[in-house]
Order: structure tokens, then C-alpha cells, then sequence
């Protein structure tokens, strides 16, 4: 019986474009590095030059007019490669390269891979017509070196040819991508070792080896990796789309019956021409081989050939051995039989409930026609319903108090756990409010060093606040002096009134000198002076 | 109308849209150059003031 026609799946497709590319000449893919390798190339270098600034407007401009030629550029040799590879599937003879031929495919590749990066930034931003996309600019590069069609021509039947089987070039996609990012993986890994492999093996270290960790952390190194990804990756991807193009085209011109024909014609000529030469060469081996051997010795080598354990395979298997299964089948397909037993057992639990609640008692799971829904139920309902409307209610209590907890009396400022004489305490620790509250209580219990000290940390604390001060525990009073210094630079008497408190604090804390209550007051007038002057420069 | 002011006909048209088909090509051609070197400027020009205002950021942070 006949097959029906059907397109292969994306996996045989690209299985088939595997075998194709490895079918494919070298020159093949030489045809494609040599509009790709450039392009490469000069990319890689543009990119060093701008994320390296300075770069004048001028040298943007002609960096950006080279690297948009070797676009164009590799458009072209990319359609002379699916070209090839077109030919190849189709089993057409090559072309030759006409003037024309040549002016069509420029037109053709220079729009097309000039609006391609755009469109296809677009069409992702839009997701949907992404694949479809993708297949017309790709169809268009396998359409492009037939000197056949004009370059307007080539882009309608690529459009055409796109339009259908949106879901397989999904899949395609998918695939495409998997793969492309396991190249790469490959080859960020193959550039990351290779400098300390050549060193290992020829003991030259070159400045990528004694770069280490920095080498690979390169910004560069990432867009090395893209452009080897992209160079190995490419010429697969078109010959997949070159494949499908063909196959889509066949289903209408009937290109691939006439490709099979071509090549079974092919494949029965050289088979007759070896038979002939089979026949030539062996036939007087064999005539004379024959008269050399009479019939019954020929007929007790057969017997004894056939008796040989290469044959076994002809006498019938035993009863037991044909029933002998596995004991790890018998085990899985009891294992499978069990769960599917329970499975059944909790289903029929599952359909007893409900007809229990719906309709064991006598009552139908939907209200009767004319009858109040209330109605239709039964009492054991109803107490299933208020017991899950009582476990709501529960809940929400629960929630509730825990979160009244949560919020309860307000417990004042924090300044309880803080300890003034703590060495390693900092001044964000907390608000300006509570050094000063803290402050204020020590001055009243007439621990004046305690207060200084508070003092200074409200200054601090007031200053990081407003952004004067980055406060770090790792800074020392003359790094904030500098500090403000450099960010108060409009207002010297503010920066003269913190100078004096730091030598004040400076001298109690550190240097143990002896401190009064006018000191203190003093200390706590200059910093309300300060936030004062800086308050009002902030304004101004 | 006779064969031959058809034929004549015919081929006035095709020679028409065979000039306006070259005209076309022409125009694709230089369309491409043209916007592939705009594309690129344009996104050179976007990396280095991505690249800038990167670098001032991190100053600012230091």
C-alpha cells in the first residue's frame, strides 16, 4: 500500500540537514565563511572600539559603513551556499554566474539582510509571527541565487512558502536553540581552556594564560563566544531551512519525485556498470569452480554448514523458553497493575462520596426544575457547609489577633538595646531623634561623656541622613571631617563647627579628659548650629 | 485588434515591467545599504551612551 504524503517532523528534518551538510562539499561551506568569517571579524573589532570610548562621530560612521557592507556581504555568500545546497537536494546541475544572476542576488540579500535584524526584532517583540519570520528571510537567502527569479519575485514565493506550518517552524526553533546553546557552552569552554592548554602542552604562555579568570570574565570573551557560536551554528540553520524550503516547494512542482528519479536512474547505472564488470571478472572463476566440485560433495557441505551454531536461529524456541519472561517485566508490570488498582480503588471511593452527598439520599447533584436550590439539598449539606464557613471564620480570627499582636502598644523609641559605651556602635543605628533622646537622658543623670558621645552620633546620624555623610562603620572621624569637607563646600562655618566638635568628642572619649555640663551644652549647641547652616544651604 | 498589435501590445508591457523590475532591484540595492549602515550607526551610537552612562554610574557609586 502506498504511504500518504506527509512533511517530516522537525527531529528527521534535522536529521536529514546533518547528513546533507556532511554530504556537502567543502567549498560549500567555504562559500558561507567567506561572507561570515569578515563579518565576524570586523564586528568583534567594532565592538572593542565602542565600549572603549573615546571614539569620534567620524570613525563611528565609517566603522558602522564597513560593518553594514560585510552584512550585505555575507548575505550574498550565504545565498550562494544555500544555493548549493539547494542544487544539491534538488539534484540540479550548477549554474553559471551571470552578470545578472549576481545583480539579482545583491538586490535581493542587500534589502533583505539590511531589514532583517529590524524585523526580526519586531516580530519577537510581537512573539507570535517569530518562527514564520525566521523561515521567510531564510527561504529568501535559499530562493535568492537562482537566477530564475527577480529579487521581487524570490521574496513572494519565500513569503509564501513561510506561511504554512507555523507550528513546525516553532519546533524548529526550539530545537535550533537547544542546539545553538550547547555550541556554545562548547565553545566558551574550548576558549577558556585552550590558553592554558597550549601552555600545558608547548609551555608558551601568552597574555591570555597569564590573564586567568580575567580572561573569560572579559566582556569580549562573550562576544568571541557569540561570533565562533554563530560561525560553526549558521550554516546548519540555513540548510534546515534550505530542506524545508525545498520539501514546501515540492509539495507543489513535484521537485522531489523528480530528485528521487534522478538519483534512482544514477544509482541503477553505476549498479549495472558494476554488475557488468562483477560478471566480466568473475564468471570464468565460477564456471571453473563449478566443474571442480561434484554435486555430492556439494550437498554434505550444505549439510554440514547448515548443522554449524551459526544457524541455530533456524530450529524453533522450546515452550519454556518462550514463556520464560523477565523477572523485571513481571515485576514493573505488577507494580504498574497495583498502582492502577489504586488509583481505581480512590476513584470509586471518590464517586461513592459524591453520590453519597449527591445522590445516595435520594437527591439529584443539580436542583430540580421549579424547585428552590435550598430545596435540593440535604441536612448533611448544609452541616458540611457551615462547618467549612465555621473553619473560614476561625481562620480569619486567628489571622486577626496574630496581626493585632503584631501591631500591639507601640514600645517607644528602641534606644534600650543600644549601649553608649559600646566601641562598636554606629551612628545608623539609630534616627537623630533617638541619639538625642538618648542624650538628653544621660545629661540628666549626669553621665556627661555618655551624652557627648550621644551627642556626636545624633550629629552623625543627622548628616548621613541628608546625605552630607556615607556612614560606614570602617570610617574614621577625620574621613568624615573630609568628608563634609568636600560636600559642604558652600557653607565653611558649618564645616568649622563639626571640625570642633570632632576634636571635643575626640578628646572626652579618647583622651579621658574631663568633662562639664557647659562642654556638653556647648557641644549639643553646635551641632543644632550646624544642621541649621547646612539646612539652610540645602534651601538655598 | 490583429496578432501582431497584440503581440505588439504584449510586449510593450513586459518591456514596461521588466524596466520598472530593474528599477526595483536598483532600489532595493541601494534601500539596503542604506539602512543596514543607519542600523548599525544608530546602535553604535545607543551602546556608546549605554556604555558612558554606565561608567559615570559606577563613578558616582565610588
Amino acid at each position: 500500500m502506498a504511504r500518504p504524503l506527509e512533511q517530516p517532523g522537525p527531529i528527521s528534518l534535522l536529521e536529514e540537514a546533518a547528513h546533507l551538510l556532511r554530504r556537502a562539499s567543502l567549498d560549500a561551506l567555504l562559500f558561507h565563511w567567506i561572507g561570515s568569517v569578515p563579518l565576524a571579524l570586523m564586528s568583534l573589532v567594532f565592538w572593542h572600539n565602542l565600549t572603549h570610548p573615546p571614539m569620534s562621530d567620524l570613525n563611528c560612521a565609517a566603522e558602522s559603513l564597513a560593518v553594514a557592507l560585510l552584512l550585505i556581504w555575507m548575505n550574498c555568500w550565504r545565498g550562494v551556499f544555500a544555493d548549493r545546497l539547494y542544487r544539491r537536494i534538488a539534484g540540479a546541475p550548477e549554474r553559471p554566474w551571470n552578470s545578472q544572476r549576481i545583480w539579482r542576488l545583491v538586490a535581493n540579500q542587500a534589502f533583505l539582510g539590511a531589514t532583517k535584524p529590524l524585523m526580526l526584532g519586531v516580530s519577537l517583540v510581537a512573539v507570535f509571527p517569530f518562527a514564520s519570520m525566521v523561515a521567510f528571510y531564510r527561504n529568501a537567502a535559499a530562493l535568492a541565487g537562482r537566477g530564475d527569479l527577480d529579487p521581487l519575485a524570490a521574496i513572494a514565493k519565500a513569503r509564501r512558502l513561510a506561511r504554512d506550518e507555523g507550528l513546525q517552524y516553532w519546533l524548529l526553533q526550539c530545537l535550533l536553540l537547544l542546539l545553538s546553546l550547547i555550541v556554545m557552552l562548547n565553545v566558551a569552554v574550548t576558549f577558556a581552556v585552550l590558553p592554558e592548554l597550549v601552555k600545558m602542552l608547548t609551555g608558551y604562555e601568552s597574555a591570555f594564560s597569564r590573564g586567568g579568570s580575567n580572561f573569560v570574565l572579559n566582556g569580549l570573551f562573550l562576544a568571541l563566544v557569540l561570533a565562533a557560536t554563530w560561525l560553526v551554528v549558521d550554516p546548519f540553520v540555513q540548510t534546515v531551512y534550505c530542506l524545508r524550503c525545498f520539501q514546501a516547494e515540492s509539495a507543489g512542482t513535484g521537485d522531489d519525485l523528480r530528485a528521487g528519479l534522478r538519483r534512482i536512474r544514477q544509482a541503477i547505472t553505476t549498479a549495472a556498470a558494476a554488475a557488468v564488470v562483477v560478471t566480466l571478472v568473475a564468471l570464468p572463476v565460477v564456471v571453473r569452480a563449478a566443474g571442480a566440485v561434484g554435486s555430492r560433495e556439494l550437498e554434505q557441505a550444505v549439510r554440514q554448514t547448515m548443522q554449524s551454531p551459526e544457524y541455530n536461529w533456524r530450529i524453533p524456541p522450546s515452550a519454556t523458553a518462550a514463556s520464560g519472561v523477565p523477572w523485571i517485566v513481571v515485576a514493573t508490570d505488577r507494580a504498574i497493575a497495583a498502582i492502577r488498582s489504586a488509583l481505581d480503588w480512590a476513584g470509586t471511593m471518590i464517586d461513592r462520596l459524591l453520590r453519597w452527598i449527591f445522590g445516595g439520599l435520594g437527591l439529584s447533584p443539580m436542583p430540580l426544575g421549579g424547585q428552590a436550590p435550598a430545596a435540593a439539598l440535604h441536612w448533611s449539606v448544609w452541616a458540611l457547609i457551615g462547618l467549612a464557613l465555621a473553619l473560614v471564620g476561625w481562620v480569619v480570627w486567628r489571622a486577626l489577633r496574630l496581626r493585632r499582636k503584631k501591631h500591639g502598644p507601640a514600645v517607644g523609641p528602641s534606644i534600650a538595646p543600644v549601649r553608649l559605651d559600646d566601641e562598636d556602635i554606629t551612628a545608623d543605628r539609630l534616627p537623630e531623634a533617638g541619639w538625642l533622646e538618648l542624650a538628653e537622658r544621660c545629661l540628666r543623670d549626669g553621665n556627661l561623656r555618655l551624652a557627648l558621645r550621644a551627642f556626636y552620633l545624633a550629629n552623625l546620624a543627622w548628616l548621613g541622613h541628608r546625605e552630607f555623610l556615607l556612614l560606614n562603620p570602617g570610617k574614621t572621624n577625620l574621613e568624615f571631617e573630609a568628608e563634609l569637607r568636600r560636600r559642604a563646600r558652600q557653607s565653611p562655618e558649618a564645616r568649622e563647627l563639626f571640625s570642633a566638635n570632632v576634636r571635643a568628642f575626640e578628646r572626652v572619649w579618647y583622651g579621658l579628659h574631663e568633662v562639664f555640663e557647659e562642654d556638653a551644652l556647648a557641644f549639643r549647641q553646635r551641632g543644632e548650629e550646624i544642621r541649621t547652616r547646612l539646612s539652610a544651604e540645602v534651601v538655598a | 485588434m490583429c496578432a501582431a498589435c497584440l503581440r505588439d501590445t504584449a510586449r510593450e508591457a513586459s518591456a514596461r515591467r521588466g524596466r520598472l523590475r530593474r528599477l526595483a532591484s536598483v532600489g532595493m540595492a541601494l534601500a539596503g545599504v542604506v539602512l543596514a549602515w543607519a542600523m548599525v550607526f544608530g546602535a553604535a551610537q545607543g551602546l556608546i551612551a549605554i556604555t558612558e552612562h554606565s561608567e559615570r554610574m559606577s563613578w558616582q557609586g565610588r
